[in-house]
This record gives structure tokens, C-alpha cells and sequence, in this order.
């Protein structure tokens, strides 16, 4: 069974996991990681979670490895691993805000007063997330075939064309999909001045408080 | 301010998406150089970062071409930050927003459509997000990020924040490199988008 969250209780978990994460020692950061994954899980998200407790598991290795290495490059690289590390479950959390309707995010977070243009600028950008990672995708099997893609070595001699080759049809699908997007938004009456009704029941259930007091019990005991 | 120079649904999706390619792209930017040369120049890689970012933003304000585009995809970009735990991040890149929308404010309306303000405007934008690391410490103080960074890497955040040398060359760097970006994104518009005729 898939439990559906309000949306507004998904900006605020990721809005919590994002400040746990600084506050929280590196030793209890797997805690809030762990349950981000049975967070996602009872969503009914499964396969995105496999791949996170992977990689979480080879992030741990590595800091592992580099915590017995010195300065230098090696440093910096630990310092991205510690990010890595920090951050995965925030990005945890955003995957599961991603997955949300563009309108049931809109009309939950018109509940908050924000202004309407801000928010429908929001709702598009968390909604765009893990499609710029597709249309990504998509564009460098392309690439690929024609031998210009940033994954071969011997196109990093030339990283400026190399970029143009990637950035360009990604800017060129993101106009599209912008123009499609507006379409279909004043097709269902976006710019409609009068109240606007959602076919999205927003409302905060037992399954968000349960969530929230489970979440506040494991930070308190990570704190 | 009337209905054309005001921004429309349409933009505002626009500036959405363009926002989040513009944040990826500084993330990628960053996430390469860094092991490459955070540890010598740290405050340089903003610099570099929006080098690459700099076609993102001219293709999104060629196409939107109205007062505020600059301003909301500060803001928006400001709003990732907070959820990354930044929260300040979302008042200082604001901030930077308007800074550089008083670059573009003078004008009948056509600056808007015109790459060499634009990029202008970028620039000043870029300062601001150069030191969008420094402005984190001197707020919240080590003390705040003592938890997510290691010591070394902590020692040299907090040198390359409070040395002066190091303020300027990172204003001075992502300011040129803004420009620079933006020269070379300009060769990329005419080549790819205002020959095709998308963006007029």
C-alpha cells in the first residue's frame, strides 16, 4: 500500500532534513539517511532507494579510505564526499517533493500566500528536477552515436565545444517543454484572475502527522 | 507597468525551469573543480561556475525580455539554497537580484533585449554569488559549519573568507568571468538560436 503525503508536509521534511544535516555529527547522519529511506519506501518508491542506500554505503567506504589519506586534492575530495554524504538525504527528500503534480504542489502551496508568480515559478523547478536529468540522458546516448559526448575522454580536450554540445539541445528541450507547459497551464486557466479550484484534496492526514511526530522522535533522539 | 512589459504565467515557467538549469549547472561546475582546485583557490570556482551558467541566464532573459526575470530567478535559486539548509542564502541572492536589476532598470525597455546589459547585469549578479560562501561564515560563524566540514577544509574556508587579497581576486574573478561567459554565450545565441529565429 502507497501512503500520499500532503505536500506541504514533504517541503517541510526537506526543509528539516536540510538544517538536520548541518546540525547533525557525521556519526548520526546515517540515522536521518535510514529514515528518509523507509520515508520514501512507504511512498511506495522503491528502486530510487536501493540506489541511494548504495551509494550511501560506497560514500561511507570512501570517507573511510580517505580519512587515512592526507591534504591536498585528496582534502577536497573528502570534503565533497562529506557533502555527499550530508546531503543525500535532502536530495532524498526532494525526490519524493519531485514526484508531487505540478497542481496539487501549487494549490498546496497556495495555502502558504505566496506570491502566485513566485509559486508557480517554484512548483516548475521542483517538478523539472528529474526531468533534466532524463532529457540529459536522452541527449548523450544521441551524443554518443555522433562521438561528441562529455563522457569520452578525448572530448575533454576540447571542453567548450564539448559543452556546447551537451548544453545546447538541453536548452533547446527546455524551451519546448516551457512553451508546452504554458500551453497546457492556460489551457486550464492559469491566468484566470478569480479563485482558483484544484481536483487535488489538500489536506494535512494521519498519515502527515504520523510521519511528523516520527521524524521529530528520531531527530530528538540524533540530537 | 502594462501587460507586455509585465511578466506573464509563461515566463514565470520559464524562469522556473531556467532557474533549476542554472543551479545544476553552478552544481556540476563546482562538484568538478573543486577536488581540481579547492584546496589552492577556492573562491575562484565560483568564477568558473558561472562562466557556464552564463548562457543559461542569457537564453532566459532574451526570451523573457521583461523587468524581473533576473530578480525571480534569484529568488528561486535563493529558495533551493534553502531547502539545501541555507536559509540566508534565499535574502543575500535577492539582494544580489535587484543589484543587478538596477543594472537593467535604465531604459525605455528595450535593455532588456540587449545582450551587452544583460550580461551586464549577470555580472554584478555574479559578484554577489561569489561571495555567497564568505557572507555564510561571516553570518552564521564557523561554529555553524564546524559540523559539515572536516578542519582543514574548515582552516582554509575561513582563510580564503577573511583575507582581502582573497575578497577581491573572487569579486574581480567572477566578475570577468561572467563577461567572458557571456561573450561566449553570445557567439552561441547567434549561432544556434537567433539565426534559427527562437529567440528574436
Amino acid at each position: 500500500m502507497r501512503v500520499v503525503f500532503d505536500p506541504r508536509t514533504q517541503l517541510l521534511v526537506v526543509l528539516v532534513t536540510s538544517v538536520a544535516v548541518f546540525w547533525a555529527g557525521m556519526d548520526k547522519v546515517w540515522m536521518v539517511t535510514l529514515f528518509m529511506a523507509a520515508y520514501l519506501l512507504v511512498q511506495g518508491i522503491y528502486v530510487p532507494v536501493l540506489k541511494y542506500l548504495i551509494l550511501a554505503a560506497l560514500l561511507l567506504g570512501l570517507q573511510e579510505l580517505l580519512n587515512r589519506g592526507g591534504s591536498g586534492a585528496l582534502s577536497s575530495l573528502r570534503f565533497l564526499n562529506y557533502l555527499g554524504l550530508r546531503f543525500m538525504p535532502v536530495m532524498m527528500g526532494a525526490g519524493s517533493l519531485g514526484r508531487v503534480p505540478s497542481g496539487k504542489l501549487i494549490s498546496a502551496l497556495a495555502t502558504l500566500r505566496l506570491p502566485r508568480g513566485l509559486l508557480i515559478s517554484l512548483a516548475v523547478c521542483f517538478r523539472f528536477m528529474p526531468v533534466i536529468r532524463l532529457e540529459h540522458e536522452a541527449i548523450q546516448v544521441s551524443a554518443r552515436l555522433r562521438g561528441v559526448s562529455f563522457t569520452s575522454p578525448v572530448n575533454w580536450l576540447r571542453p567548450l565545444r564539448t559543452y556546447e554540445y551537451t548544453i545546447m539541445p538541453l536548452l533547446m528541450r527546455s524551451m519546448k517543454i516551457s512553451d508546452e507547459l504554458a500551453a497546457s497551464a492556460t489551457v486550464k486557466g492559469i491566468d484566470d484572475p478569480g479563485p482558483k479550484t484544484s481536483i487535488h484534496r489538500i489536506a494535512f492526514g494521519l498519515q502527515d502527522y504520523l510521519v511528523l511526530a516520527a521524524y521529530a522522535c528520531l531527530l530528538a533522539a540524533v540530537f | 507597468m502594462n501587460k507586455a512589459t509585465r511578466l506573464q504565467t509563461k515566463d514565470y515557467i520559464l524562469i522556473g525551469i531556467f532557474s533549476i538549469l542554472i543551479y545544476a549547472v553552478n552544481a556540476i561546475v563546482g562538484s568538478i573543480l573543486t577536488p581540481v582546485i579547492g584546496a589552492a583557490a577556492m573562491p575562484l570556482i565560483a568564477g568558473f561556475c558561472l562562466f557556464f551558467s552564463a548562457i543559461v541566464y542569457l537564453v532566459m532573459a532574451m526570451k523573457v525580455s521583461k523587468r524581473g526575470a533576473l530578480l525571480v530567478q534569484s529568488i528561486v535559486n535563493g529558495l533551493v539554497y534553502t531547502l539545501m539548509g541555507v536559509p540566508l542564502m534565499l535574502v543575500f541572492f535577492a539582494l544580489a537580484g535587484l543589484f543587478g536589476e538596477a543594472v537593467l532598470f535604465r531604459g525605455a525597455g528595450t535593455q532588456y533585449r540587449r545582450l551587452t546589459r544583460q550580461s551586464l547585469a549577470y555580472a554584478v549578479y555574479g559578484c554577489f554569488y561569489g561571495m555567497g560562501t564568505s557572507v555564510t561564515i561571516y553570518v552564521y560563524g564557523s561554529g555553524y559549519l564546524s559540523g559539515m566540514f572536516d578542519a582543514d577544509t574548515l582552516d582554509r574556508m575561513l582563510y580564503f573568507a577573511y583575507s582581502p587579497a582573497w575578497i577581491a581576486a573572487s569579486l574581480l574573478f567572477a566578475f570577468g568571468m561572467t563577461l567572458l561567459g557571456s561573450g561566449f554565450a553570445s557567439r552561441l545565441l547567434n549561432k544556434h538560436f537567433i539565426k534559427a529565429g527562437v529567440i528574436r
